[in-house]
């Protein structure tokens, strides 16, 4: 992984964690990485080895692929509804509304995977 | 009766039900605020705080062929009484036809506004006022804290608001929808704002955020459970006479609260050392379970000597952001 590419995931784990209002010792407590790791993970500074992303990405409630590679825009009826009903809102609030379906959309994602793997 | 106020009355009739089955359904205790926020996360939904422009709350419908699961988005700069009841407005939503909802004002409006509302919003009002503030949970309250509908004070009915952890319009509202109170007596209530109540009740000019309130609790909160804030004050008055030797001490002191002050007033009419009230004055500095246990006893005798106690739990809320992070550990 690039210098690059390590600043872009860290700062994809930082956004996350700060969207969910997660502390560093909340993280460090439930995912065993030391507080100062995730730090400098955050600041890419250090790298992330494949189980503490997996761990960091089970705990947000998000895909490991979400933190590896730039998202395409999500393309449902829900989405297209969203934008519609949301027209007259300011900026802000129209990236509030789709961030938050975007995280609907993967905690969705996570259970289904769940569901799968469970049913065999 | 014309057709519109029979349709209105199903609908509110409809949402009652609805709330009330709810209600049952999460067997809610009816002496204490009805904890909507854990109702809705048992139910499933993701809850997650943000802080919003123009938005009190959003409900998003599941949508099974992108995976997408349903949630609900409250405002995260909003007075805590009113992101409980955008909370409950949105989770009626969801009960009731899982559409998606965007609201950008979910204070009740009154029943003469709510006529305006598509059948949907003012199910969604309606269902919010009786989650919340059900006639059982009320009467039970207004019992225990002997509350007098009859001759109601703004006072009362501000204290009322805190204690079922809503605002003081929409419970002024829910009274007059469950003719416990006239419209005369609520417009007499909506003249005050519960800034004037706090200054009234403080003798100061109250310059606290509005997410700040006054609580004052007497010997009616023993054996309560009560949701203050952090940085709300609590004014505790509980009955004394000095002259007796009977002094009001705390038993036990958690240092999530601070103890600004305490003093001793005097009743009017009363000769020095005769009957009057203790005041402590406290303030809740850290979020988390706690509880003020106090006893009446003679301080030179200790505790054998206690003749009454009081004792009051406190669960002190602060300010949401994010999403409950043990919602999180559950999924993990």
């Amino acid at each position: 992984m690039s210098k690059e590419e390590m600043i872009k995931l860290g700062s994809r784990l930082k956004e996350t964690r700060e969207y969910l209002n997660l502390s560093q010792e909340f993280v460090s407590k439930n995912t065993g990485i030391p507080r100062s790791a995730i730090s400098a993970i955050e600041y890419g500074k250090r790298k992330v080895s494949s189980i503490e992303l997996a761990n960091l990405a089970k705990l947000y409630n998000y895909p490991v692929s979400y933190f590896l590679k730039e998202q395409d825009m999500i393309e449902d009826q829900t989405l297209n509804n969203l934008y519609r009903a949301a027209g007259d809102l300011t900026e802000s609030d129209k990236q509030e509304l789709i961030r938050f379906a975007e995280f609907l959309r993967y905690s969705g994602k996570r259970d289904s995977t769940t569901r799968d793997e469970r049913n065999g | 009766m014309k057709e519109t106020d029979k349709k209105d009355m199903w609908i509110a009739q409809l949402a009652a039900m609805e709330a009330t089955k709810e209600l049952e359904e999460a067997k809610v205790s009816w002496d204490r605020e009805i904890d909507i926020f854990s109702i809705i996360e048992n139910a499933g939904l993701p809850l997650l705080f943000r802080p919003l422009k123009h938005l009190s709350g959003a409900y998003i419908p599941a949508n099974e062929s992108s995976d997408l699961k349903a949630g609900i988005l409250i405002n995260s700069d909003h007075p805590r009484s009113r992101q409980r009841y955008t909370a409950a407005h949105e989770y009626a939503h969801h009960i009731q036809d899982q559409t998606m909802s965007l609201d950008r004002e979910t204070e009740i409006v009154g029943r003469t506004q709510q006529r305006m509302l598509p059948e949907h919003e003012r199910f969604a009002e309606v269902f919010a006022s009786w989650f919340l503030m059900p006639p059982q949970l009320i009467g039970n309250i207004k019992k225990a804290l002997g509350i007098n509908f009859d001759y109601p004070k703004p006072e009362d009915i501000y204290q009322l608001s805190l204690v079922l952890g809503t605002s003081y319009r929409a419970i002024i509202t829910q009274l007059v929808a469950l003719k416990e109170i006239s419209w005369t007596q609520a417009n007499r209530l909506r003249k005050w704002q519960p800034k004037d109540l706090k200054e009234r009740i403080s003798l100061r000019r109250f310059t606290d955020t509005p997410w700040n309130d006054i609580w004052e609790i007497n010997k009616h909160y023993n054996g309560r459970s009560i949701h203050p804030k952090v940085g709300d004050e609590l004014r505790l008055c509980l009955e004394e006479t000095p002259s007796t030797g009977y002094i009001w001490i705390s038993s036990d002191w958690d240092p999530a609260i601070i103890l600004v002050d305490q003093r001793f007033v005097e009743s009017e009419g009363e000769k020095i050392g005769e009957k009057g009230r203790r005041e402590f004055n406290i303030k809740p500095e850290y979020a988390g379970e706690s509880s003020l246990s106090f006893s009446l006893q003679r301080p030179w005798l200790g505790k054998k000597s206690e003749v009454d106690s009081f004792h009051i739990q406190l669960i002190i809320e602060s300010e949401y952001l994010g999403v409950n992070p043990k919602l999180l550990l559950v999924e993990a």
